[in-house]
């Protein structure tokens, strides 16, 4: 007689023998190289827009717009679009420090591979929650975001499947002013990040590390509700199909950030005593 | 058998007799209200009737506490308790000050309600003999807390013989002490040493020699001295109580450098207690009690000529001190001097005449009042007043702002000479002073008129120079960090005064002087308002800064940043109508507009208070047209009325 657990992992082990047997059967089968394989690295810009609007004694609407562009054999940096991007999220204020939000992102992805005969664009789905917190240091700040996101991606191929995977993202970044003895508005402030972007799923089965992100941004706070900043991120990350490859790429980065807040001035007040 | 009655009947009689005569002199008791002095409370005493008088005889007592008053607040308390003879002190006695308060808790022990007091009590207590202090005698203060004495403050123990302080004394207060000897006689002699009981390298030491004090030696934070006070080969000495006149006289010949002595202070205050006993016992009918120490002085005797010149020198003191004041002090003239060269002259001499004159022969003065003059030498008191030697006749003075030097002397000058050393030179000196003052009087009569308008100038006068004082020092007090333009607003409001004070001064015609005064003081209270204004500018424009500024939270900063609100508003306040003010006070400031320009300040001040917390959408959007001042200060107004409509 086998027990109940032996017989439940002979299931499991079928189960996944007929699954890697099928997948197999679907794709060439992806022979590890000896060494890691780095690619050449890609340019890119990066548009980014950030809203925080405040819709509330402890709530805001986290609403954000991206155009990505990226290189084409003959334009480095803007010869195509690559994405364009919607981050929308309800937030909540925990307390000045400590921020979370909840929400969802269409992302609209172009097929950059200029040889390909598929699709030019497919939608691409996300839920994602994220939670923020700062610290001060000295006369700057340090943050720690923690965002995990649930996507459904599907290839550019005609009638290619959804797949779903978890996105694990962990950002350090510190903002210190470099004119000022805090940030506050009149301030140029540069702002060095690290940000590690792990994912997991079905499909990933040798690429963990989908993404490493390394950037420098300056910044300049014109007003208490408005921001510019700018920086070059470098990244690098395994290729889903084959975790022996690394794709690279060199990214400009443009930012806006802004915060409006559109409610009547007696429900504004007093705006920074979250705890009254 | 009549025989024996008459035998008995005689003595009886006699006794009966004695008896009535001796019930006559016989003592009665007192009891109720007595005031002696300023001392009333109730007393206890024995008396008898002596020639229609009443002689205090046998056990006194005279109290005074009330419980009200020290549980409302303080109670002063006193107690005197000792005994007559025939009217005379004779027996122990002792008197008792005290001030109590208390924290008004009570307790009750037994059968008795008990307060707990604190404060200060005196007590002086000895033998008298014959109204004379006989014995030891102490006077002791201690301070009291809760009932309990907490510190002795003050105490001094002197053993007396009929009224004659013998052998060695003590006299200490609660940091230092001093201890000393008399002679049978009272009189001071030996050392008597000073020393302080914290400090003990801190000390005085006086060398007495049959009561004639010969040096002083002190020590005090390491540094000794030495001084030479009293000459031993004097022709004569004299032989005087120690007391306030004998310290006066220390103070002459060591020329103050004595004011800090620790033994005349001690003994100054043991005399003062003395006396205060001393108060008690003369109320009340009997001889006094004193210290009685003794000194001896030299002593160069004054004829009356001498002393005839003494008198002299006092009065002419008395005359010249109350004319330089008279001078001095009048505000007219104090007016006149800033456009009139002559009057300043005057004045500057004045001055000169009340220091190097008038000072030293104040000092004289001194002298005469406490009678101390004959202890001294003549010439070395003359030395001691005039130590550069005497003043010359001719006064020298240099104008304020030339360097042109004027000199005054008396058209008479050359009938004085007080070169000499004599109390005639000093006499003739001080004549020569109250005459040249007289002199400048008159010189000055006209710009010192007495004129009955004038008088009533005089307290306008006084106002005008208070107020640009008050002026003055106002800007004299402004911080180093006050903006330089605003400075220079304030420099203008100093001219205006100014010119509004040399205007006056020039008016002769008192009529018209007195309206142009009551203008020009109407103008110098305006001045000082819009000084005070202006200096307050830049912590108003700070409270403004603040008032419109708001914290808000940033969300990609996680931070708390201040915004500026309603930034036309300040921008109109800040760069428009604050220049605007600053311009118009340093270029176009009169007497005219400045009740004007301070209205409008401290107005606009108020209505940017006002304006923070106003709708103002409609205001800002015209200001940002706007750029013209007197447009711009209409506008912060009309909001107003259409808000109050």
């Amino acid at each position: 007689m086998m027990s109940s657990r032996k017989s439940f992992w002979l299931v499991v082990m079928i189960f996944v023998g007929i699954a890697g047997t099928v997948l197999a059967q679907e794709m060439e089968p992806e022979v590890l190289p000896e060494t890691s394989q780095y690619k050449d690295p890609k340019t890119k810009v990066w548009f980014n827009s950030y809203g925080n609007i405040r819709i509330g004694k402890r709530f805001f609407w986290d609403a954000q717009t991206h155009f990505r562009f990226e290189e084409t054999k003959s334009t480095p940096f803007m010869g195509q679009i690559g994405q364009i991007y919607n981050r929308h999220a309800i937030g909540y204020i925990f307390s000045k420090k400590t921020n979370v939000s909840l929400g969802g992102v269409v992302r609209i992805n172009f097929n950059t591979d200029e040889e390909s005969e598929d699709r030019n664009v497919v939608p691409e789905w996300r839920i994602w929650h994220q939670y923020q917190f700062a610290m001060p240091f000295y006369s700057a700040m340090l943050y720690h975001r923690i965002r995990i996101e649930h996507r459904w991606t599907q290839g550019f191929a005609e009638d290619s499947d959804y797949i779903f995977r978890n996105r694990w993202r962990y950002m350090f970044r510190a903002k210190i002013p470099l004119n000022n003895y805090k940030l506050q508005p009149k301030t140029i402030y540069i702002s060095p990040e690290a940000e590690l972007i792990m994912q997991s799923g079905k499909a990933v089965v040798d690429s963990p590390m989908e993404d490493l992100r390394i950037t420098t941004t300056i910044g300049y706070i014109a007003t208490p509700r408005l921001t510019f900043a700018a920086g070059l991120m470098y990244s690098q990350g395994q290729e889903l199909y084959n975790g022996g490859f690394y794709k690279q790429s060199w990214t400009m980065r443009f930012h806006v950030y802004f915060s409006p807040d559109f409610r009547k001035v007696k429900n504004k007040l007093p705006d920074i005593h979250l705890t009254d | 058998m009549t025989q024996p009655i008459q035998k008995w009947l005689f003595p009886l009689f006699f006794s009966l007799t004695s008896l009535a005569m001796s019930y006559g002199q016989q003592r009665k008791t007192f009891e109720g209200p007595l005031q002696i002095g300023p001392y009333s409370g109730k007393a206890t005493y024995q008396f008898i009737i002596s020639d229609l008088d009443t002689v205090f005889d046998g056990d006194f007592l005279l109290q005074k506490s009330n419980l009200e008053t020290l549980m409302e607040n303080e109670d002063a308390s006193f107690r005197f308790t000792g005994s007559f003879d025939e009217g005379v002190a004779n027996g122990p006695w002792q008197f008792q000050f005290g001030e109590y308060k208390t924290n008004s808790q009570s307790q009750v022990v037994d059968y008795q309600y008990r307060v707990l007091v604190s404060g200060q009590q005196e007590i002086g207590e000895g033998v008298l003999k014959d109204g004379n202090p006989d014995g030891d005698w102490t006077y002791t203060i201690n301070q009291i807390k809760d009932s309990e004495v907490e510190k002795i403050l003050f105490k001094s123990s002197i053993s007396f013989e009929n009224g004659i302080p013998q052998q060695s004394f003590q006299i200490e207060n609660d940091s230092s002490v001093l201890v000393g000897r008399f002679l049978r006689n009272g009189l001071a002699h030996d050392e008597w040493s000073f020393y302080a009981t914290d400090v003990v390298e801190d000390t005085e030491n006086w060398f007495f020699e049959d009561g004639l004090l010969q040096r002083i030696q002190t020590e005090s934070n390491g540094v000794s001295q030495e001084l030479p006070v009293f000459d031993a080969s004097a022709p004569n000495y004299q032989t005087i109580p120690l007391n306030d006149r004998y310290f006066a006289l220390l103070r002459a010949i060591l020329n103050n450098d004595s004011g800090k002595s620790q033994i005349i202070h001690l003994l100054e205050q043991n005399i003062g207690y003395y006396s205060k006993m001393d108060g008690v016992l003369s109320h009340l009918n009997a001889p006094g009690i004193a210290a009685n120490m003794k000194v001896r002085v030299p002593f160069y005797a004054l004829d009356s000529l001498q002393k005839n010149t003494l008198e002299q020198i006092a009065a002419e003191y008395q005359t010249a001190a109350a004319l330089s004041n008279a001078i001095l002090k009048n505000s007219h003239l104090n007016i006149v001097k800033r456009t009139d060269p002559e009057a300043l002259f005057f004045y500057q001499v004045t001055e000169k005449i009340s220091e190097e004159f008038l000072g030293p022969l104040g000092t004289l003065a001194g002298y005469i009042e406490h009678d101390i003059v004959q202890f001294q030498e003549i010439s070395t008191i003359s030395g001691r007043l005039w130590p550069n030697g005497k003043p010359e006749k001719e006064i020298r003075v240099t104008g304020e702002t030339g360097g042109e030097q004027r000199t005054f002397s008396l058209p008479s000058s050359e009938e004085f000479g007080y070169e000499g050393n004599d109390l005639l030179s000093v006499a003739a000196l001080g004549t020569y002073a109250r005459m040249s003052l007289e002199y400048i009087r008159g010189s000055l009569s006209s710009r010192l008129t007495n004129e009955e308008q004038l008088q009533i100038l005089n307290g306008l006068e006084e106002e005008l120079i208070a107020l640009n004082n008050a002026l003055e020092q106002q800007m004299d007090s402004l911080p180093e960090t006050f903006p330089v333009r605003y400075k220079s607003a304030m420099t203008s409001m100093k001219r205006v005064a100014d010119s509004a004070l040399t205007t006056y001064a020039s008016i002769e015609e008192p009529n018209a002087k007195l309206e142009y005064g009551q203008g020009a003081k109407t103008c110098l209270s305006q001045l000082n308002k819009l000084a005070v204004s202006v200096a307050e500018l830049p912590k108003q424009q700070e409270e403004i800064r603040k008032k419109y500024t708001d914290a808000v939270w940033n969300p990609f900063m996680a931070n708390v940043m201040e915004e500026e609100v309603k930034k036309r508003i300040v921008s109109a306040y800040k760069d428009v109508l604050i220049p605007y003010f600053i311009t118009a006070i340093t270029q176009e400031l009169d007497c005219n507009n400045a009740s004007t320009l301070n209205d409008q300040m401290e107005h606009t001040y108020q209505r940017m208070l006002e304006l923070r917390d106003l709708d103002t959408k409609k205001l800002e959007r015209k200001l940002r047209r706007e750029k013209r001042p007197k447009e711009v200060l209409q506008l912060l107004d009309q909001q107003s009325t259409a808000k109050n409509q």
